[in-house]
């Protein structure tokens, strides 16, 4: 008798590529990658002793810098798969020759250049794998969207989003911070996360961060959402971290590139009946 | 060279290229290279990992010290990248990354390498650097340099005039010797008729205490544009040395090995 339930499983690699590849085959046709909104609903349905609390992720996010047609910097956020659904995109960008005058490649501040159709297109929802998504005016979605779906993107001006905090902030604060509604997936998720957060060790800041404030924003360009953590939430308000702790800092949400170390959780229907996780191997 | 976006793949394959009989270039062999070659060679027109590494160590007295290995170190295999990269990054564990991207060493490993036993079971000829800047008569291509750590600590750091990077410690040992670092220098400032050229180290922020190491990364883009300091972001800057980066991402090795052109079919004519 099958027993199907929903599994998911942590991808990690020492190599961002290779680690999304393999969560993308885990999820197969019928799962998908955990975008920064999933994996903050995982997190206030958790313990804070479950792994999703303590240590950090990589999402199937990615907020890009474009231009619309009348000439205005946007921020379009996609979750659940956008420019970079597919690790070839990666690749395309991480092996092109890295002259500041190549239209691929890594910006100097460590994005990854976009091309001009790509940035018009997904300003459409239209998607390099050819798939298109809904994609709504912060406004709108600020105001909520009934029904979202899982992938998705929201456009907010760049003026807003270059306003908004980059550092450690009040939760309060953070809670009506545009980037942040946009990367936690609504104002209303992201309260429910931060009063999780905040109710871990009863603190009263937390991190987001971005690099608006130095990037050429005529440069179309991407970044891969990242959430921090560590074991136990230590030093997640960013006053004791004398000379940092890189991977091991809890400092909240950040977009970075997609080179290096990478934890990705895939999810995917599974037939728990027929697995092997729990049979006896002892001899 | 081999170019992969990530470190241990790069140096697998380098090594599998240079194979028993070549080696992957150090830092020294690369100065040596562009030293030699035209301007206009590929050499001088991006950057490179050196197979050449800096360890921060304490001595059995309790002295920190900066230990510089060219050739290969505790770093010089791709299973020991990996093994820090796959490490938990919890700060309490004593593997893995720093805070700061070095990869972390352990006690035993550091001990060794101040007395040039490396992991591989390799052993090398290590000089004290009072030694080795008056010149090593028959250097191997494999060695490494002890240098104080407050001596590095001190070596000027950013974009720095060409003269005074001849006697700066650090740069010495980087280039392999005071020979070396002038021949380098002499032919960099030569290029563009430049004042200054960057050479970056990051022992002015790290915990000495923490054993620890880094591979060394050689700057350079097409044309050798703002080497002094005026276009400093990204992969695309000529700043000079590094030698703070952060141990995951891409590399660009240089690996040397005799081959038997006689037999290539490099230059055989496929056309119909």
């Amino acid at each position: 008798m099958t027993d199907v339930q929903s599994k998911a499983a942590i991808f990690f690699e020492s190599y961002a590529t290779v680690a999304f590849q393999r969560a993308l085959r885990y999820a197969g046709h019928d799962g998908f990658v955990a975008s920064m909104p999933a994996l903050l609903h995982a997190r206030v349905d958790a313990d804070y002793d479950n792994i999703i609390w303590n240590t950090w992720f990589a999402a199937n996010s990615e907020e890009s810098v474009v231009t619309t047609k009348q000439g205005n910097h946007v921020v379009v956020t996609v979750h659940g798969g956008g420019i970079f659904a597919k690790p070839a995109r990666f690749e395309r960008s991480l092996r092109a020759d890295l002259s500041r005058y190549n239209s691929e490649g890594i910006t100097g501040e460590y994005a990854v250049k976009i091309s001009a159709s790509e940035a018009r297109d997904v300003l459409e929802g239209k998607l390099p794998d050819g798939t298109e998504i809904p994609v709504f005016p912060f406004d709108e979605f600020r105001q909520g969207i009934t029904d979202l779906p899982m992938r998705y993107g929201v456009v907010l001006d760049f003026a807003i989003a270059r306003q908004g905090k980059s550092g450690y902030g009040s939760f309060e604060v953070l809670k009506d911070d545009p980037n942040m509604i946009v990367r936690a997936g609504g104002v209303e998720p992201l309260a429910a996360y931060l009063d999780k957060a905040r109710a871990r060790n009863n603190t009263e800041l937390t991190g987001n961060w971005h690099s608006h404030n130095r990037i050429d924003p005529q440069q179309p360009q991407a970044r891969i959402l990242y959430l921090s953590g560590n074991k136990g939430g230590v030093d997640s308000e960013g006053k004791n971290q004398d000379l940092g702790w890189g991977y091991d800092a809890d400092d909240g949400m950040s977009a970075e590139w997609p080179a290096g170390l990478a934890r990705y959780v895939a999810i995917a229907p599974r037939d728990v009946s027929t697995s092997l996780r729990n049979l006896d191997f002892g001899l | 060279m081999i170019f992969e976006p990530h470190i241990p793949t790069a140096l697998q394959r380098a090594l599998a290229y240079a194979g028993d009989d070549g080696f992957v270039a150090s830092l020294p062999q690369l100065f040596h290279a562009r030293a030699n070659a035209d301007y206009d060679n590929f050499v001088w027109n991006t950057w490179f990992t050196s197979n050449s590494e800096e360890c921060v160590v304490t001595t059995k007295q309790g002295n920190h010290v900066v230990v510089a290995i060219h050739g290969g170190g505790i770093l010089g295999t791709p299973d020991r990248f990996e093994r820090s990269l796959y490490a938990d990054q919890d700060r309490s564990n004593p593997e893995g990354l720093t805070g700061q991207g070095a990869a972390k060493i352990t006690m035993q490993e550091s001990r060794d390498v101040l007395e040039g036993k490396l992991p591989d079971g390799s052993e090398i000829p290590v000089y004290p650097f009072d030694e080795f800047k008056r010149g090593i008569k028959d250097m191997p291509w494999r060695y490494g340099v002890i240098l104080d750590y407050e001596m590095a600590r001190k070596t000027e750091k950013g974009f720095t005039p060409f003269d005074v990077l001849k006697d700066e410690p650090n740069f010495i040992v980087r280039a392999g010797g005071v020979e070396a670092a002038a021949a380098y220098l002499d032919k960099f400032q030569a290029r563009h008729n430049t004042k200054l050229m960057g050479n970056f180290h990051p022992f002015n922020h790290i915990d000495q205490d923490q054993p620890q190491s880094r591979v060394i990364f050689l700057a350079g883009n097409k044309g050798g544009m703002g080497s002094e300091g005026d276009y400093f972001y990204g992969y695309d800057s000529d700043y000079g040395i590094g030698g703070y980066a952060h141990m995951v991402g891409m590399a660009r090795y240089v690996a040397v090995a005799p081959r038997d052109v006689s037999t290539s079919l490099q230059n055989l004519d496929f056309e119909q």
